[in-house]
């Protein structure tokens, strides 16, 4: 699976991309060098507990994607089968969640956990 | 006049945006930046138009800009340096600025001219999140700087400006005898006494640490910026008024925009929660109901918004992303945006199919800015 995730840094020239499990447990990262594989690895945690955990009580269920704009950088991340894929962009970027590239690792993470759990 | 008066009279926020970014699209640089510098008279605090701005202010530096990169990686010219920064600072380029000062810090360590920017750029993070850390960095940089140069004005200036704000009252007594040393008669340097003759206090007790911790903690400075001689420019306040936000709310629910809309404060109360009517249907020729909720039982959105943006802020931060701008989330229920405007935080709840998030949000926020003007009918 890192090597999903080391094509999609090269496509795209994202900072970084890991892959983490419904609970934020980190299973796999593909980071440039200078970037905080923890701290990205706990902001995803965050985000799957804290804004997963919002929606859930305000009765609206789970989430299949986030999107988060920042001053210096943008954070996507996306269902991908059993697990989530954590995307790091640059600021100007013009990629989203929606984007040809991120959607294709999604699927293929999927398919690589599914013939993992199989 | 009515809405659709301004927009065709070319006076709403919509269509000074339209209109600028035609002249860009023809790469009319100079009729861009006249449009949009037009809108901002009117709008100063729109940040749709300032982004647009940056946008057509980078696409005419760009040849400069290469120019400059390579006399900064082939002469490590520090000129160079500080002018390659500085056009990277006006056209927010902020990641950009601030790896190529700390470039520049290492390249010419003597030098304090690289310590006053990211000084400066870390004042104005700290300022803008209230966060200790960047006040922290802040500090470090400026000091730096005035140990490197001590007659040099400007950092000893951002360091009043700090510890007035910050509420160290005997480090700014401290800083005002220095000021008055290098250069009492300075034109900048004469209000900063002044302010420092009726603030200072060289009796104070004070630890810094625990006022930038307090301040992060509290979301509120001990003195306001605005206050200070130069600081006329920051503002940490909310920018949003309830009866505004309430138009503006209801008119993008009542348009089918978003199903639900809630506004609040910087702290995070509630201003304004409108959402579509569930018992009533639209019917033809007819825009849809529109509810304002007041129960609190009824919050669901309402936390929701408050939870993102508290949890990404802080997120956000930790990573050295800079400041949150907006969040969109997707799922079966639709999606949610949630982004921070006019010193506030919005967030919408559309459930229907179709469209784009980035759309979405930046809808909300165009209209709120534009409310926070007092343009909203």
């Amino acid at each position: 699976m890192k090597a999903i995730l080391q094509e999609l840094n090269e496509t795209i020239a994202a900072r970084g991309a890991l892959i983490v499990a419904p609970d934020g447990m980190l299973i796999a990262s593909d980071v440039r060098i200078g970037e905080d594989v923890e701290r990205l690895s706990a902001m995803g945690a965050g985000i799957l507990a804290q804004v997963g955990g919002s929606l859930e009580r305000a009765g609206l269920g789970t989430f299949a994607q986030v999107e988060v704009v920042t001053e210096e950088g943008k954070l996507v991340l996306v269902e991908a089968g059993p697990t989530y894929l954590l995307v790091l962009l640059g600021a100007r970027l013009e990629i989203g969640p929606g984007s040809i590239e991120i959607r294709s690792a999604a699927k293929r993470i999927a398919r690589a956990t599914d013939f993992a759990a199989n | 006049m009515s809405r659709l008066g301004e927009y065709f009279s070319g006076r709403s926020l919509e269509s000074v945006l339209k209109k600028a970014r035609q002249k860009l699209a023809t790469g009319d640089f100079e009729a861009a930046l006249r449009a949009v510098a037009g809108g901002l008279v009117r709008f100063p605090e729109a940040a749709a138009l300032r982004d647009l701005n940056l946008s057509i202010m980078r696409a005419q530096s760009h040849a400069g800009m290469q120019d400059l990169r390579q006399r900064v990686t082939t002469h490590r010219d520090p000129v160079a340096f500080e002018q390659l920064i500085s056009m990277y600072l006006e056209t927010n380029m902020r990641e950009e600025a601030m790896r190529m000062a700390r470039d520049f810090a290492t390249t010419c360590p003597e030098s304090a001219a690289p310590h006053v920017i990211l000084g400066e750029q870390s004042l104005q993070s700290w300022f803008r999140d209230l966060q200790a850390r960047d006040g922290h960095r802040a500090h470090g940089h400026l000091m730096r700087a005035t140990e490197l140069d001590p007659r040099a004005i400007k950092p000893l200036l951002l360091l009043a400006e700090f510890y007035f704000c910050a509420g160290a009252l005997k480090a700014l007594s401290v800083l005002g005898r220095t000021l008055e040393q290098i250069d009492p008669d300075h034109p900048e340097v004469l209000p900063a006494l002044e302010m420092i003759a009726d603030h200072g206090d060289p009796s104070a007790s004070e630890n810094l640490d625990g006022s930038l911790a307090q301040i992060e903690l509290e979301d509120c400075l001990a003195n306001e910026p605005t206050s200070w001689p130069a600081g006329t420019a920051r503002r940490t306040g909310n920018q949003l008024t309830e009866e505004r936000t309430e138009v503006v709310a209801k008119q993008l629910v009542r348009d089918g925009v978003a199903d639900e809309v809630v506004v609040l404060q910087r702290s995070g109360t509630p201003l304004t929660h409108a959402r579509a009517k569930q018992t009533e249907r639209a019917t033809r020729g007819r825009r849809r109901p529109v509810e304002l909720v007041t129960e609190s039982d009824e919050d669901g959105l309402v936390d929701v918004v408050r939870d993102v943006a508290h949890t990404v802020s802080v997120q956000a931060r930790e990573l050295d992303l800079g400041a949150f701008r907006h969040c969109a989330i997707e799922g079966p229920f639709g999606r949610v945006v949630v982004g921070r405007v006019a010193g506030g935080v919005a967030g919408a709840l559309r459930t229907s199919r179709g469209g784009e998030s980035n759309r979405l949000w930046e809808r909300i926020a165009v209209k709120l800015e534009g409310v926070s003007d007092g343009s909203a009918s």
